[in-house]
């Protein structure tokens, strides 16, 4: 080994795991078989590397799977939830504001309109709009979430288009409020409306919690790793 | 285990395949933490912190060996391991006697299912090797560690530890070089335990 060079060790070592170019590797195979030095070498490299692949394998300690906290992963809100209580909030308001507004003095123009729209829907289903307006505030659908975005404009929207003669043909039975009486009395229809409508927040915000709260049990009893984190390794 | 699918659902957050991959890769990232840090308490920290970032850094993932971009992620771990106990040193690995010797500790002696004689051989290899592995650089040790006792090839190695594959050849050699001159003195200590050695190796 005194004659062997670095360049002849880094070979030998590169030879021995195969990594030679075919003509460095020819040309390495004639110099082993006529060097007994660099044969010797060789033989004390090929020694290491088995000592070192004789080194027993250990088995983990323990399994490393991670739990859902390990890994930094909190139970997600169901995503519509959230935005779903401001829709919800957002629709009472306004409808509110489309039943109050009416009442004061500048704004009479649109009261007509809205009360309109209000007497139109009440004089149709009433039941059926309160339904409904009870099942979309929990729902999960995009729809749902942009209930703000769709239900603000309504009655402005409507304000345009239903006029005084629309709400005579719709009206049918009720009674068409005086465009020009200052504060009309709320109607039934109205108030039964406004009931709902509170029915309809407080449900889909209770609703909301439920399912959140079910989520969340869901999550911690679903998501845990198959082995149930830091068990004992088998064997 | 389908690898490529599980892969792919641990990169969209499932961690349940994630865990199956650490079922599957934590033997050998355990056993590359060990050799590399050499305490077992230590090694189990850093595999736990390998498996940690490789989750968060799944999306990173582009493709190739899963098994080097993971043993990436445990030799990381292995240096930052590694840098914490410089900032707070403790206890040497090789308790020492009152003549800065190294005493035999029974944590060599690990236990097996062979028998006793060729048990005790077993150990005194394994501490040799071991003994042999820490007198390395950090990544002189590596390069052994991945290549000679996990197995990968140049190209894989080179991918673990990012560097050429010119790197790790030439690091490998001095590497082996220093391991022979030290594993010799073992070998004329110990000469049963390296005669079963050699009686493979042919």
């Amino acid at each position: 080994m005194k004659t062997l060079s670095w360049r002849d060790w880094e070979r030998l070592s590169a030879y021995l795991d195969g990594q030679l170019a075919p003509r460095q590797r020819a040309r390495l195979e004639a110099r082993l078989e006529q060097e007994a030095d660099l044969r010797q070498a060789f033989e004390a490299l090929r020694r290491t590397r088995a000592f070192l692949r004789r080194l027993p394998a250990r088995r983990a300690p323990h399994h490393f799977t991670l739990t859902p906290g390990q890994a930094g992963l909190r139970p997600p809100l169901p995503r519509a939830v959230p935005g779903l209580r401001w829709a919800a909030a957002l629709a009472l308001l306004l409808f509110f504001c489309s039943l109050t507004v009416p009442s004061l003095p500048p704004l009479a123009a649109p009261k007509a309109a809205a009360t309109a729209q209000m007497m139109e829907a009440a004089s149709s289903a009433p039941t059926e709009t309160a339904v409904s307006l009870l099942a979309a505030a929990p729902a999960e659908t995009p729809g749902a979430r942009s209930l703000p975005g769709n239900g603000a404009p309504s009655p402005s929207a409507e304000a345009d288009t239903v006029t005084p003669s629309g709400v005579a043909e719709s009206g049918g039975a009720v009674t068409q409020p005086e465009p020009e009486s200052p504060v009309p009395p709320l109607t039934p229809w109205q108030l039964t409306l406004l009931i709902l409508a509170m029915l309809a927040l407080f449900a889909s915000l209770l609703l909301g919690w439920q399912r959140q709260r079910a989520f969340r049990r869901q999550f911690a009893a679903g998501r845990r790793p198959p082995d149930g984190g830091g068990g004992k390794a088998k064997g | 285990m389908d690898e490529p699918l599980l892969i792919r659902r641990a990169q969209a957050g499932d961690l349940e395949a994630f865990n199956q991959l650490v079922l599957a890769y934590q033997d050998m990232l355990f056993n590359v933490a060990l050799r590399i840090l050499g305490e077992e308490d230590l090694a189990a920290d850093a595999t736990q912190e390998a498996f940690l970032s490789a989750f968060r850094a799944m999306s990173s993932f582009r493709g190739g060996s899963f098994r080097a971009w993971l043993l990436r992620t445990v030799t990381n771990a292995c240096y930052d391991e590694l840098r914490r106990q410089r900032r707070r040193p403790t206890t040497p690995l090789e308790p020492l006697n009152d003549d800065d010797e190294e005493v035999e500790t029974p944590r060599w002696l690990a236990d097996t299912s062979a028998a006793p004689e060729e048990q005790l051989e077993r150990a005194e290899l394994e501490h040799a090797i071991m003994h042999c592995l820490e007198k390395l650089s950090l990544e002189f040790r590596t390069v052994v560690v991945l290549t000679d006792i996990q197995g990968l090839d140049y190209a894989e190695t080179a991918r673990a530890i990012g560097v050429p594959v010119g790197t790790v050849k030439s690091r490998l050699a001095r590497a082996r070089l220093r391991l022979q001159r030290c594993l010799q003195a073992f070998a004329e200590l110990l000469p049963s335990a390296f005669r079963l050695q050699e009686e493979d190796s042919v």
